[in-house]
């Protein structure tokens, strides 16, 4: 979002006082709309759609008389003082009617009066700029915001509440702490400041503890996705496609059946039980016959590894199919299809289907279900971390685990790249390319 | 003494950091006068007897790698040598030596007088004579003008000095000397903004007076080790002694607070945490029941000792009341009780990256003016004006040592660039680059410098260069060379170490390995035995810890590519979104040049460098 503003480069250079106006709720037509206003002149700029308005008492929701190019509505306004507000500006919501030409209109209006339009996920920004809120709630905040599942929702909100922020920075100050007894030592050998080896073990051990809970904060890849990755695979022509079709069709919520990188892989996102799936569908394994296929192949083999789950399809009739080595306790739900060419054929553990009819297909869906709620159980969200914190959690605790104890200089110089690791996650602020890919997934307005 | 005389540079200043600002200036080629109130005190030690320590000690060995003397006179002047955390890794060793405060005197001043560019003055300067805005000489009191195209301003603890014992309070700058006031205002009419700092030191005891059969003994090194390239070898002459205030005296002291000019708000001046009085301990940190106490001599057999850990500004007789309860000290005679001094200092933010004072051309500021503590620190700064006056009056460009070059830069760096509250003080743990700084490299870092300036002799930076390649050399044998190649060597690997290869080890594995003890390794691997024995452990270190270190450098280099990258003139920081207000208004206040120094500016994080550095990256593209 910054590298798109370039071209505007010297007006946000130039304006670190410039207030800012958006639309907060989606765009459409609704009941009511709010719009937000943050900034300076954020009370003032409100008076280009609400003349007769004397802001009197912030944190006050009022009943205001609006006048947009000529039509007369009314409006509540929440005026903030800053720093008490969301982005610890000055700020107005004004909760308006939900018509798209009033509220295009109106941030017209406020726009001629001095205000600029909001970049995506700037509100979110300056509160973070301003210290209102750490990075990692920030992009809380910003999932919350995209949560397309009540399990995402959830463990969105859990986190936004910066519980899981809270924690890395308690490390990091129990980090800091650490730090100034081994630095302390070393400075002034001559005085009485040596620290004993044990507690400094026995602590940076409990440190290693929690950093670890905390890379694994809820556990799987799964979890720190929000969504199961399901692959189906199997050899050419089991019907692979035609399940993953049905699971598709069979569910209401479909969200974006989308091509892959390759043209061999295809994901599509469903919702079960609440919780998202990815579906991904493969080409066939076996023996490459060209090279294009062998990229397939390649492509297949991948997707497996990333997999939380596998739909090994087989056709009873085919030649049995070997998976790629997966990785330890992925579960495989084992389908058999292309009963019609082998009739009779049932294998223990299988479920026999044939997804061209549809017939067995509730029944994989069902076992895809008892899955999916297991590898994103509903405790899952409490104390979560991104998946930005819970890598610098476990390179935190790699770094301190490797630490040499027995040459303090080193340790010393461990114990500060683990709490600069940390730093980047409770720190105001971060790298530039981390901001800009967390704030541009931002809707706008928030 | 009258000098009416023109010359290239004075010296305001005859302490560790004028000696060294005048000794590096005359020997690169200026005419010197160096003003002094008194001509007799050369090179003082008001304070503790001794040079270096961790941090300090690195300081006097880089120093004595840029040509600086601090290090040769120490050795000198030394009776007890001892290096702090010997037991632990180069990077943190810090040499340390108790000196003859008497010869230290006597060697600074002969080395003065020897010099021929070089004049003494005796007298006060208490102005400075200023045309065009630009420095051009001083003025002494009496009148007599000093012209001179420079000037460095080394004045210690002596501007508007006032020492307190009790509520008794004297003008003074050192004990039984006077202060020089009138230069404070000379500085403040410059336009130049001030601030009170406050140190103090311990009582002084007649030798004959201490039972010694109530204290420790402490004894140097077994083995000590010069500072210097210009020392062959050093003894040890004299031991220290160590005792402790037992839990009466915290009483005695808490009894009398009130009677503290400290406590009782008489003092305004800021001391130093690091370095605090007893009464400070014993109010800081109640629990503790004792206090260690070093009783070192001030000269060799002299009569006077010094008692480290109890700088004090109480009155007499509770300083008497105190030194009755310490074992050992009981029947103490005291030569001098401790007091505090409070003096003037330049306020952080007001000089030059070469220690020039901002807006003052011609004037340069080292040691305890500039808001420092420590004889080391003082003369590091002193090496740093006097070498950049010279390249200031050639033209050239000034000299300013970096962060990753050693403890030098570290210390410029910061008083340049760092706010500081109280006075400013080295340890290692200031350097980023700690890993890479330790006394073991000081001479790879900096003699090439030092010989550039023509303060190191060529002939000597050949003979460490050979050296440095003996090292590298045995680096290589190690990683290569196997051990155990033939039954012999296995049966020795066997004995000694206790190491059964099972299949072929370099010598560096076994370096490396934990459950080896290392000094054995060291004394049965032949590319070590080959080299000198302070070699050898530098040479084990760094194999053994070779991935830390490697680490060290590349983040090293990475900073150091930072300092190239300028911030663009009139950059304003207050548009660049993500920086929050705290890192906007340092930036505004420091205005850094490059990336570099912005990094150095307190409440930057990485994070907030990464945001600055996209930010002017874009501002630059703008500019294009």
């Amino acid at each position: 979002m910054v590298r798109a503003s370039s071209s505007g480069l010297s007006s946000v250079l130039a304006g670190g006082e410039d207030t800012i106006v958006a639309r907060a709720t989606p765009p459409g037509t609704g009941a009511l709309a709010v719009i937000r206003v943050s900034g300076a002149r954020a009370w003032d700029v409100v008076r280009a759609v609400a003349p007769r308005w004397e802001p009197a008492e912030p944190w006050r929701a009022v009943l205001i008389a609006m006048d947009v190019d000529g039509v007369a509505d009314r409006a509540v306004a929440i005026p903030y003082r800053q720093p008490r507000s969301f982005t610890g500006e000055d700020m107005v919501e004004l909760i308006v009617h939900g018509s798209p030409w009033l509220v295009e209109r109106a941030l017209d209006a406020m726009a001629a009066a001095g205000a600029r339009r909001a970049l995506p996920g700037e509100f979110t920004r300056r509160a973070v700029a301003n210290g209102k809120m750490a990075l990692e709630e920030a992009e809380a905040i910003g999932e919350l915001v995209r949560a397309e599942t009540r399990w995402q929702a959830r463990a969105a909100a859990a986190r936004a509440s910066g519980e899981g922020a809270r924690r890395v920075a308690a490390v990091r100050d129990a980090l800091i702490g650490l730090m100034a007894s081994v630095e302390g030592a070393l400075d002034f050998a001559d005085q009485e400041l040596g620290y004993d080896p044990a507690s400094v073990e026995g602590e940076i051990g409990s440190l290693v503890g929690r950093l670890d809970a905390m890379a694994r904060a809820g556990g799987s890849p799964a979890v720190l996705r929000g969504a199961v990755r399901a692959v189906v695979a199997g050899p050419p022509n089991a019907g692979k496609s035609s399940l993953f079709n049905r699971l598709i069709e069979s569910t209401r919520a479909i969200v974006s059946p989308r091509p892959g990188t390759t043209r061999d892989t295809v994901e599509a996102q469903i919702a079960l039980e609440g919780r998202a799936v990815v579906l991904v569908d493969t080409a066939g394994l076996g023996i490459p016959a060209d090279p294009l296929e062998a990229e397939g192949v390649r492509r297949t083999a991948e997707a497996l590894a990333d997999a939380d789950l596998v739909l090994l399809v087989q056709g009873a009739d085919l030649p049995e199919a070997r998976l790629p080595k997966l990785p330890r306790a992925t579960p495989v739900i084992r389908v058999l299809s292309r009963l019609d060419l082998a009739p009779g054929a049932v294998r223990d553990g299988w479920i026999p289907a044939n997804p061209a009819t549809g017939e067995g297909v509730g029944a994989v869906r069902e076992a895809l279900a008892h899955h999916v709620v297991r590898l994103l159980p509903d405790t899952a969200g409490e104390g979560l971390l991104s998946v930005r914190a819970a890598a610098a959690a476990a390179k935190a605790a790699g770094i301190l685990r490797r630490a040499p104890r027995e040459a303090p200089e080193l340790l010393a110089e461990a114990l500060r790249r683990a709490a600069a690791v940390l730093e980047g996650v409770v720190a105001p602020v971060d790298e530039e390319a981390v901001l800009d890919r967390i704030f541009s997934t931002f809707c706008l307005g928030k | 003494m009258t000098v009416a005389g023109r010359y290239d540079l004075v010296v305001v200043g005859a302490g560790h950091a004028g000696c060294e600002a005048a000794l590096a200036a005359a020997r690169m080629g200026l005419d010197v006068a160096v003003a002094t109130l008194d001509a007799r005190k050369v090179a003082e030690m008001p304070c503790n007897p001794a040079i270096g320590g961790i941090g300090k000690g690195h300081l006097v060995v880089e120093i004595d790698a840029l040509g600086g003397v601090q290090g040769w006179a120490a050795d000198r002047a030394g009776i007890q040598f001892r290096t702090l955390n010997l037991s632990r890794g180069p990077a943190v060793r810090g040499p340390r030596a108790q000196c003859d405060k008497a010869r230290y005197t006597v060697l600074m001043r002969r080395l003065l007088g020897g010099v021929p560019r070089i004049d003494l003055v005796e007298g006060e300067v208490v102005d400075l004579l200023a045309g065009d805005g630009a420095v051009e000489g001083v003025v002494l009191a009496g009148g007599t003008r000093i012209a001179a195209r420079a000037v460095v301003v080394t004045t210690g603890t002596f501007l508007r000095g006032l020492l307190h014992t009790g509520s008794d309070r004297r003008e003074g700058g050192r004990y039984g000397e006077p202060p020089a006031g009138r230069l404070s205002a000379a500085l403040e009419r410059l336009g130049l903004a001030l601030r009170r700092y406050k140190t103090g030191t311990p009582p002084r005891l007649h030798r004959d007076s201490l039972d010694y059969g109530a204290m420790e003994r402490q004894e140097g090194d077994p083995d000590p080790r010069p500072f210097s390239w210009r020392t062959g070898r050093v003894v040890n002459r004299e031991p220290c002694w160590i005792t402790r205030t037992p839990p009466a005296v915290a009483a005695v002291i808490r009894d009398n607070l009130d009677r503290s000019p400290l406590f009782s708000g008489v003092i305004e001046g800021t001391g130093p945490r690091y370095c605090p009085s007893i009464e400070d301990k014993v109010v800081r940190f109640p629990h503790h029941e004792e206090h260690t106490l070093f009783v070192e001599p001030e000269t060799l057999g002299g009569e006077s000792m010094y008692v480290n850990g109890l700088s004090t500004s109480l009155p007499e007789d509770v300083q008497d009341a105190i030194l009755r309860r310490v074992p050992g000290l009981e029947r103490a005679r005291v030569l001098r009780y401790g007091y505090a001094v409070e003096y003037d200092v330049l306020a952080p933010g007001q000089l030059e990256r070469d220690l020039a004072v901002h807006g003052v051309p011609g004037l340069w500021v080292a040691g305890q003016v500039v808001g420092t503590s420590g004889y080391e620190e003082a003369a590091a700064q002193g090496l740093v004006a006097g070498i950049n006056a010279v390249l200031r009056l050639r033209g050239e460009a000034p000299w300013v040592p970096g962060r990753h070059e050693g403890y030098i830069g570290v210390l410029v760096d910061d008083l340049v660039h760092r706010e500081h509250t109280e006075p400013y003080r080295m340890f290692t743990s200031r350097s980023e680059h700690r890993l890479l700084l330790g006394t073991d490299s000081a001479r790879e870092r900096l003699m090439e410098t030092g010989v550039r300036f023509g303060l190191v002799p060529e002939r000597v930076f050949h003979v460490e260069h050979r050296r440095w390649a003996a090292r590298r050399e045995a680096r290589e044998r190690l990683e290569s060379e196997r051990a155990g190649a033939d039954p012999e060597a296995r049966r020795a690997l066997r004995e000694r170490l206790g190491v059964e290869p099972g299949r072929p080890v370099t010598w560096a594995d076994l370096v490396r390995r934990q459950d080896v003890p290392l000094d054995a390794v060291i004394a049965l691997a032949p590319p070590l035995t080959a080299l000198p024995p302070e070699d050898r452990e530098i040479v084990a270190y760094r194999t053994r810890y070779a991935g830390y270190l490697e680490r060290a450098r590349r983040d090293s280099e990475r900073l150091r590519r930072l300092a190239h990258v300028a911030v663009p003139e009139g950059f304003d920081p207050r548009g660049v979104p993500g920086l929050s207000r705290e890192v906007v208004e340092q930036l505004r206040r420091y205005r850094p040049r490059t990336l570099g120094e912005a990094e150095r500016i307190p409440g930057m994080t990485p994070a907030a460098m990464a945001i600055l550095a996209a930010a002017v990256g874009r501002a630059g593209e703008g500019a294009a």
